[in-house]
């Protein structure tokens, strides 16, 4: 990244042969390909990410720190998004044209448009600022994942580390639902076009039968596809996020990372993201075999 | 030629008229809707520095800090919050008054909008002391401020006297109990000819100096002076007093001159202008103007380029197939994968913030979609009968490539480049709010991000938080609707049977 990482260990008027003594110990004299590069790819077989710049902690501890509260936040608001999108969606499909639909569809815009951070933004000033300034209840945390100075009961900490997670949980899911609704509501409208739905139709299925039995399924699919390629944007995509909501996560961490110049943070950071796209990618084609006939292991 | 009314070769060719095409759009809300907020958007863009009232950048302090939109007096309870209030005090709106035992000596006189006060001796007269003094009143019919700010101009030049010193003094008297605030004193020590101080002749006084509370008895954490001075509606004076001690020096011959210009006493208002002030004085109205032009600067600039990248890739993928094919679509792939942001950042804090340097790189990390888009419909339009017959012809590739087929992707160019405008729109918002923005661009996630950093949440000063929340949605989902029906309209397979 063009930074001497020496400057961040010993003072900036060090006598040269001492910076030099540092890089060599580091190994940063050595040629960045291959030396330098086979050197990192062995070590992050070992789980070694090297250490940070800031703390001068391994940064894969700082990582394990953060990477529950990240898996958390982002988790829960994957799932409910599907959640939601796949019932909405599937219910204004078979209200199509309707108000209802139109309802759905405005409102599917509307989120779609809507960054995560804004809306946390708005629930920040609406839920925890307006009642804390104006009058003085402490509805919901300003910021932070825990509170401080928590006693050592698990109930306590469970609801507290809850009670922070609602604002940046809801945010995203106000501001997330919508590209899914509207995505899954285009598919469900193409499914019940087909033939088999006219079929199952004239045997006098009833409405929510078909839905449950026949449409749902072959809309499973590309569901969990959905579902697999929203996981790599997890760490990246959450960075303004979780700034803005203080949250102790991975985002926050690459962030801080990236504006301290702090190299080895950013790789790992960016290295975990695509081993959970890798994973999340690999679990998706695992269970797309389970759900689609057509697609059969080898 | 091509007339606009008739029917264009490739519109046609996907079932619409060119004509009928704007009826269609015309009849839809969204689109009326979505156009007249666009519209409004780029007039205000283009017409902003006629619409703003200050600079958005340099003009701090043009209102008390944090003060409400001025249209909040109408209501009850709000009328009377301080506004603006400047009083000039030119040469011919002073009172004045010259006494003591040597008022004969001094004489005024007009310099164009100064007052010039000289105090002439021959080298005879007695010990004795003489004072001008000054009064001009106003009347103040507001809540009690929070700031004023006095500039006293006065230049005392003292010329071969030496036993006259001089003393000048600016006092506010609130006529309700007479009760009299001495806001500047030049005492001690009185002053003479070698008493040289740096900025004498433009003395500021500010309600918020501390060294202002210790003269006047009072702790700033515990009262604010300016509430304290303005407590009533009421008449107020200010008065300037000069004092001449004379020590009677026989044949001290000389005269000390002194210059005042116009006094300005301004009382910073607590509602201000359209959308009130920010936690600095700026007016918010005016970076909420200026920022539609970043706004709309990046999204439309940051989207074109997309566009042209991805056509060009998509295009050439498409048409030449082979390892061309793979080798752009390889690289699509690469990047579709790409985290967005860690790179922009990363970009931002090695090279520049510049607006330009965020442009560029939205744009080339957002090209992706559209080309591998492309690159499919390429694929299957050149296998139609009129490709080949400009084949046979003798058309070269590029002249196939862009003059034969890029035409016919012009729908799915129209609207995916508008609804690729408001993601750059928003990525650039969420990058300033965060602080990665180009801090000589006032755009609105810089107005989101000072009010984020300097308190502006904690004082639940709603006027500098919701514009800009609410000027970004409302140009997102204008274009938004622009696009959707767009693509309602142009694509066939969303349109309705």
């Amino acid at each position: 990244m063009g930074v001497d990482p020496t400057r961040f260990l010993i003072d900036l008027d060090a006598p040269p042969d001492q910076k030099i003594f540092l890089r060599k110990q580091f190994g940063l004299d050595e040629p960045i390909f291959p030396h330098q590069y086979v050197r990192y790819v062995l070590n992050l077989f070992r789980g070694e990410f090297g250490f940070s710049f800031l703390t001068r902690r391994p940064v894969i501890d700082e990582i394990m720190e953060r990477l529950p509260n990240t898996v958390m936040l982002s988790g829960s608001s994957i799932l409910l998004n599907f959640v939601i999108g796949l019932s909405v969606g599937l219910y204004a499909a078979t209200k199509r044209e309707k108000r209802v639909d139109s309802a759905v569809l405005s409102a599917s815009i509307f989120s779609y448009i809507m960054p995560i951070w804004l809306m946390g933004l708005v629930l920040l000033i609406c839920l925890a600022w307006l009642p804390a300034v104006a009058w003085g209840v402490k509805l919901f945390p300003i910021s932070g994942t825990t509170s401080p100075l928590l006693p050592p009961d698990p109930l306590i900490r469970a609801l507290d580390y809850l009670w922070h997670l609602v604002l940046p949980l809801v945010a995203s899911v106000i501001a997330g639902f919508g590209s899914s609704t509207y995505y899954f509501r285009n598919i469900a409208i193409t499914e019940l076009e087909q033939d088999y739905v006219l079929t199952a139709r004239a045997k006098g299925l009833p409405q929510d039968r078909i839905m449950k039995r026949h449409v749902l399924k072959s809309v499973a699919p590309p569901v969990v596809t959905a579902v697999a390629l929203s996981v790599p944007g997890v760490i990246s995509g959450w960075i303004i996020t979780e700034t803005v909501f203080s949250w102790f996560g991975l985002g926050l961490y690459a962030f801080q990372a990236l504006t301290s110049y702090n190299y080895p943070a950013i790789q790992a950071v960016l290295f975990m993201q695509a081993v959970l796209t890798a994973i999340s990618l690999y679990i998706a084609d695992i269970a797309i075999a389970y759900l689609d006939p057509r697609v059969r292991f080898r | 030629m091509r007339s606009w009314l008739g029917r264009h070769p490739v519109l046609a060719r996907h079932g619409l008229h060119r004509s009928r095409t704007l009826q269609m759009l015309l009849r839809r809300k969204m689109w009326i809707f979505g156009m007249a907020v666009l519209v409004a958007n780029i007039s205000v863009a283009v017409f902003a520095p006629v619409i703003a009232t200050n600079d958005p950048i340099y003009d701090i302090h043009v209102a008390d800090d944090l003060a409400m939109p001025e249209w909040i007096t109408i209501f009850p309870g709000f009328g009377d919050i301080p506004r603006n209030l400047l009083v000039l005090i030119n040469h011919r709106d002073w009172k004045y008054d010259i006494h003591g035992t040597h008022a004969s000596l001094i004489r005024l006189d007009y310099m164009t909008n100064e007052l010039v006060a000289n105090y002439r001796r021959s080298g005879v007269e007695e010990k004795g002391d003489t004072e001008l003094t000054l009064t001009h009143t106003f009347d103040y019919e507001y809540a009690p401020p929070k700031t004023f700010v006095a500039l006293l101009p006065i230049a005392v030049t003292i010329t071969k006297l030496t036993g006259v010193s001089y003393r000048f003094a600016l006092s506010i008297t609130r006529s309700s109990d007479a009760k009299t605030f001495v806001v500047y004193d030049s005492y001690p020590p009185w002053r003479t000819s070698d008493f040289i101080r740096l900025a004498d002749n433009r003395i500021t006084i500010h309600s918020r100096d501390p060294m202002l509370g210790r003269k006047l008895g009072v702790s700033l954490l515990e009262r604010n002076i300016a509430e304290m001075v303005f407590s009533s509606k009421t008449s107020y004076t200010i008065r300037l007093t000069v004092s001449v001690m004379d020590e009677g020096l026989a044949g001290d011959i000389g005269e000390m001159k002194v210059v005042l210009s116009p006094l300005s006493f301004r009382i910073p208002g607590k509602a201000y202008g359209i959308l009130g002030t920010n936690l600095e004085g700026a007016d918010v109205f005016s970076q909420l103007v200026y920022g539609t032009r970043v706004s709309l600067i990046v999204g439309i600039l940051s989207a074109s380029i997309a566009v042209l990248v991805g056509v060009i890739v998509g295009v050439i993928a498409g048409y030449k197939g082979g390892i061309v094919d793979q080798a752009f679509m390889f690289m699509a792939d690469t990047l579709i994968q790409t985290p967005t942001l860690p790179i922009i950042i990363l970009v931002m804090m090695l090279f520049s913030r510049s607006i330009y340097v965020i442009i560029s790189i939205l744009a080339l990390l957002s090209w992706m979609g559209l080309a591998r888009q492309l690159r499919a419909w390429v694929l299957s339009l050149k296998e139609r009968p009129f490709v080949e017959a400009v084949r046979a012809a003798g058309g070269g590739d590029l002249y196939i490539m862009f003059r034969v087929i890029a035409p016919h992707t012009i729908p799915l160019l129209t609207y995916s480049f508008v609804l690729s405008i408001p993601g750059a729109i928003l990525t650039e918002a969420g990058l300033s709010m965060i602080g990665f923005g180009d801090p000589l661009f006032p755009s609105w996630g810089k107005i989101l991000n000072e009010a984020w950093n300097s308190g502006g949440f904690a004082s639940l000063a709603w006027w500098w938080i919701a514009p800009p929340i609410a000027a970004l949605l409302l140009l997102a989902l204008s274009i938004v609707s622009i696009g959707r029906t767009l693509e309602e309209v142009l694509n066939p397979r969303l349109r309705k049977r």
